[in-house]
């Protein structure tokens, strides 16, 4: 239990049967956290809480993905399968950058 | 002989910094086309590539190519409502996002302006 509660406050996450869900939220065209770090296997949710849509990609060598576009309050969630740095931006705000570090 | 009025100078100054500033996006002065070569740098080369190609550095993880400019033959309209309302409202690719909500009507008229010039159909 105090992994799971200690998970939550750092970045809003929560621990399901097979690693954790980082949920980052896109507010005022800005990710609400500048770094994740997290493990192989690990998820992140990102819900977009503005009042217009957001993009997610990202084109790390580490893992690269297109999660695509979507409006308020849809969320969409990437699976960490590699160790590595992996950098998010947002095709529709080119100012927003988000770092993940996965560790094995 | 003009007195020195330092805070109105300097208030005439922060607001002409400010209008800078705030004016980048619109370029004043500059054609439309050169406001749209300007706004496709910032929002649209990331996929659709510098020359419109669709050769992005995002082009890669898209599941559906982002659409070569160079040899669209869409109508100026229909360019205009892509841009505006996205792929998925004209049953394309939803990884092309509604700009309305970043780009005025203005913007994305120009847009659409500098896109027409891409089209190596139009140069002949």
């Amino acid at each position: 239990m105090r992994p799971l509660l200690a998970c939550i406050a750092l970045v809003g996450c929560v621990a399901p049967a097979f690693g954790a869900d980082y949920v980052v939220t896109q507010s005022g065209k800005a990710f609400s956290v500048a770094a994740v770090k997290a493990k192989v296997g690990d998820t992140i949710s990102f819900r977009n809480e503005d009042p217009f849509v957001h993009n997610i990609f990202s084109l790390s060598d580490a893992q690269s993905f297109d999660l695509g576009t979507f409006a308020k309050g849809e969320s969409r969630q990437v699976k960490l399968d590699k160790p590595g740095k992996i950098e998010v931006e947002c095709a529709v705000h080119p100012e927003m950058r988000l770092v993940v570090e996965v560790a094995k | 002989m003009t007195r020195w009025r330092p805070l109105r100078d300097i208030t005439l100054a922060l607001a002409s910094a400010s209008a800078l500033a705030s004016s980048y996006e619109t370029l004043p002065g500059k054609t439309p086309v050169a406001r749209g070569a300007a706004l496709f740098s910032k929002y649209c080369s990331l996929c659709h590539g510098a020359g419109g190609a669709g050769d992005g550095r995002a082009a890669s993880v898209q599941n559906v190519p982002p659409a070569n400019l160079t040899v669209s033959w869409r109508s100026r309209e229909y360019k205009m409502q892509i841009v505006r309302d996205g792929g998925a409202a004209v049953g394309r690719s939803s990884s092309m996002p509604a700009w309305r909500d970043v780009l005025t009507d203005a913007d994305i008229a120009n847009v659409v302006d500098y896109v027409q010039t891409l089209n190596t159909e139009n140069r002949r």
